[in-house]
């Protein structure tokens, strides 16, 4: 408001008025200005302050490129004064090498109004050059007018050092993975999709970098893999737990299977957010095989060694049994003679007391002791085959089962009692088992004793004995069979073990089966039962075929002269002839061709060498001056004067088997 | 060889002298054979032997005093009329052979019984070699 006062009370004239309106106008005017420069010089000193606060550099450049303004800590950071800095003095603060371009660049930004951004070393308050990275942004006044660059500068050394340090550990790091060549590393997306390659990829998985970018990470799964989602369950498990471990069968480039050590690890922006993954693996195929092969040769390891465990139990029981036998076969040898020598006397006083007129009750009383006595002669029977060395029985020979059944046949009958029969099914051509004969015979007696044992109560009954080769096996079963009581399953079940009977004492010495087993087993074959109560007993020796070439003669075949001077000697060889399957006769007749001679000087005289012993295989008993008179083409053989009765037999063997050879 | 009507004599060795009787008793009740006495051991047999001349000599093995099987031998060249069957509780292939070598007529094994050596008797008095089952079995085992 404004007042006016007069001296005396007068109306303003019309120049007053003009007057007073100037004068008003101009106080306003003032008024005006001065409000104005209070708020500018506030406002100035207020932008000081904060400007002094801030921990920035900041500064002012005039259109001319004259530093008009720099705050605090520019002077503290210089350890300049302002009137140092101001004008051109800025401009020494600058690097040498850096300045013409720094400079260039703020008088170009100022020169086109445009925001500066640009970086130099400059000269700290303690000479220590340091990079500063400078923004300006042009400044203008209300009316557009342009009044300077207003800038800051911030000191970068620091943070520079840090990204150089940073770069040069992640070359380092780059270049570390993309060398690594026995392992494959690599990275993927979320999805799975691969995002990054280094060497090992190559080496291992066989993709070149640009056919591995870009593939999905399941493709290196087998496709059973596939088929079951573990490409999925393994990148969720690996975000669910950060890394997931799998040893697993991978494809490598063109399907080649390898076995890869592997671990799959989440990858995570600073929010924690799923951005990849990054997958290592190693080809581990060599090891695997030779683990698996170690697992592989320390099973066959474990079970070679239990296998040569129960072996060596098996033997210490077979020598365990072999030495009680053999302490066994002493006791048995001398027990069997002394036994035998009372029956023969027995035997011969009960025959003459049945032949004296008896009453009927003593008749019965006879007969009653002459079983006993049967009963006797079976113990007796039976000591004499528990006497054999066992050790014997252990061999590799081979048997002709039909030669050897003309041989054995008639003693195994008799060991059945009257009333029982006695049936046979054998083969009627040649087969052969590798057991020797009398490890065959004594295997068989047992069986059929036993057999006749299990009738003898009922008094009657049948066994039966069958030999025929198992076409499925190929091995041959000789069986001997009964239609008797058969056996409780406890006796079935302990019936092998040496010493069990169920037989009284006194008849059986429970080493019949125990027997046989060994026997058959030493000839690689084995023994089984087949038995039930009320259902008979079927015994069945499981004997390996023997190879044709493994034949050890035995092949009783054509026409045998006997004719010595010894007739004992000559009945001697003429049963061993005739056990061999030879038609023995005792001089040549009726033309027929002999095949085998054996003869002394006496031949000689009787004879000379007729059509009918031409060819012959010749045994001379005596010396060569004997040989040399003898006519003929046949192989000749001589035993000597007096040759031993197991040579003659051995030379009879061999003659057997020769002409069979010839006849074949 | 010498044949019926002369009965066959019979001579027995053996130290067990119930085995000698039941023998004994055996013999004399058949018509063809006669008793030529008994031995209880084999030292003296070739002597016995040229004095009673018998046909058949049945022979133990197991005995004290001299080896059968030698006396066995000494026999034929002394005795080449009296043929030897061996009668034995002993029955082992090597003995069965011992014996053939020796000179021996037969083997008979005790346990086969009386009959047994009846028919051992008739088959060597025959001329032939004689073996009791349980022997023969022995042997070609």
């Amino acid at each position: 408001m404004l007042s006016t006062y007069y001296h005396e009370p007068r109306t303003p004239g019309e120049r007053d008025l003009r007057i007073l309106d100037l004068i008003a106008r101009q106080a306003a005017d003032w008024i005006g200005r001065t409000h104005a420069e209070t708020a500018l010089r506030e406002s100035e000193t207020k932008f000081r302050t904060l400007a002094d606060a801030s921990t920035a550099v900041i500064w002012f450049l005039d259109p001319g490129g004259n530093c008009r303004y720099v705050n605090r800590p520019y002077l503290d950071f210089f350890g300049k004064s302002e009137e140092e800095v101001y004008g051109e003095g800025w401009r020494p603060l600058v690097h040498p090498d850096d300045a013409p371009a720094y400079i260039a660049e703020t008088l170009d930004s100022i020169r086109e109004r445009r925001p500066l951004h640009c970086r130099a070393r400059v000269r700290r308050h303690d000479q220590e050059w340091r990079w500063i990275e400078s923004h300006a942004l042009p400044h203008f006044g209300e009316n557009g007018r342009y009044l300077g660059h207003v800038g800051n500068s911030v000191d970068i050394s620091d943070s520079l050092e840090a990204s150089a340090v940073l770069r040069d550990s992640e070359e380092r790091y780059r270049s570390l993975i993309s060398q690594v060549k026995d392992y494959a590393i690599f990275s993927t997306d979320e999805r799975g999709v691969v995002t990054s390659w280094n060497e090992g990829c190559q080496y291992v998985l066989g993709y070149p970098q640009q056919d591995f970018i870009g593939l999905d990470f399941g493709e290196l799964f087998t496709p059973e893999d596939r088929a079951e989602g573990i490409p999925i369950t393994e990148l969720r498990q690996a975000a669910e737990a950060g890394t997931t471990r799998n040893d697993r069968w991978m494809t490598a480039r063109g399907g080649r299977r390898f076995f890869a050590m592997g671990a799959t690890s989440s990858l995570q922006d600073s929010a924690g957010r799923l951005i990849g993954f990054s997958t290592l693996m190693r080809d581990l195929t060599q090891m695997k095989i030779s683990q698996d092969e170690l697992v592989q040769h320390g099973a066959s390891l474990e079970r070679l060694v239990t296998e040569r465990t129960d072996e060596l139990e098996k033997t210490t029981e077979r020598l365990r049994l072999s030495e009680r036998m053999a302490s066994l076969g002493t006791l048995s040898a001398g027990l069997g003679h002394d036994l035998g020598n009372l029956l023969l006397p027995l035997d011969v006083r009960l025959q003459l007391l049945l032949q004296a007129d008896l009453p009927l009750e003593a008749r019965e009383h006879v007969i009653g002791i002459q079983r006993c006595l049967e009963y006797l002669q079976r113990l007796s029977n039976g000591l004499r085959l528990l006497a054999t060395d066992p050790r014997r029985t252990a061999s590799t020979e081979t048997t002709e089962i039909c030669a050897w059944w003309n041989d054995v046949g008639i003693l195994l009958k008799n060991v059945l009692p009257s009333g029982i029969t006695f049936d046979q099914d054998l083969p009627t051509s040649e087969l052969w088992v590798t057991i020797d004969r009398a490890g065959l015979t004594q295997a068989v007696f047992n069986l059929v004793q036993n057999a006749a044992d299990a009738l003898k109560e009922r008094g009657a009954g049948r066994v039966r004995i069958s030999a025929e080769k198992d076409p499925r096996t190929g091995s041959v079963v000789v069986r001997v069979a009964d239609d008797g009581p058969g056996m409780t399953e406890e006796t079935l079940h302990r019936c092998m073990e040496p010493y069990f009977s169920t037989k009284a004492r006194g008849i059986s010495t429970g080493m019949g089966l125990a027997l046989v087993h060994g026997l058959v087993t030493a000839a690689g074959g084995r023994l089984e039962i087949d038995s039930a109560a009320g259902r008979g007993t079927r015994m069945s020796l499981i004997l390996p075929e023997a190879p044709l070439e493994e034949h050890d003669g035995y092949r009783p075949r054509g026409v045998a002269i006997v004719d010595l001077k010894d007739a004992r000697l000559g009945s001697f060889i003429s049963g061993e002839a005739r056990l061999l399957g030879f038609d023995v006769r005792k001089s040549v007749n009726n033309g027929c061709e002999a095949q085998l001679v054996v003869t002394d000087e006496h031949f000689v005289r009787n004879h000379t060498a007729g059509s009918g012993t031409r060819d012959s295989y010749l045994i001379v008993l005596g010396g060569p001056v004997t040989v040399r008179s003898v006519a003929g083409s046949g192989e000749i053989v001589v035993l000597g004067r007096r040759p031993e009765p197991e040579t003659i037999s051995q030379a009879l063997r061999t003659a057997a088997e020769k002409i069979d050879a010839i006849r074949v | 060889v010498r044949r019926a009507p002369r009965r066959v004599s019979i001579l027995c060795v053996d130290d067990n002298p119930e085995i000698i009787e039941a023998v004994r008793m055996m013999l004399e009740r058949r018509r063809d054979c006669e008793w030529a006495g008994s031995l209880e051991r084999a030292d003296d047999l070739v002597g016995f032997a040229r004095a009673r001349d018998p046909d058949i000599v049945l022979l133990d093995i197991d005995m004290p005093g001299r080896d059968p099987f030698d006396v066995v031998f000494d026999l034929a060249s002394h005795c080449p009329d009296a043929r030897v069957i061996m009668l034995s509780g002993h029955v082992r292939k090597d003995l069965v052979s011992r014996a053939i070598k020796a000179g021996a007529w037969g083997y008979v094994a005790k346990r086969d019984g009386g009959q047994a050596l009846l028919h051992a008797i008739e088959q060597v008095i025959a001329g032939e070699f004689a073996m009791s089952a349980e022997a023969g079995l022995s042997y070609a085992l």
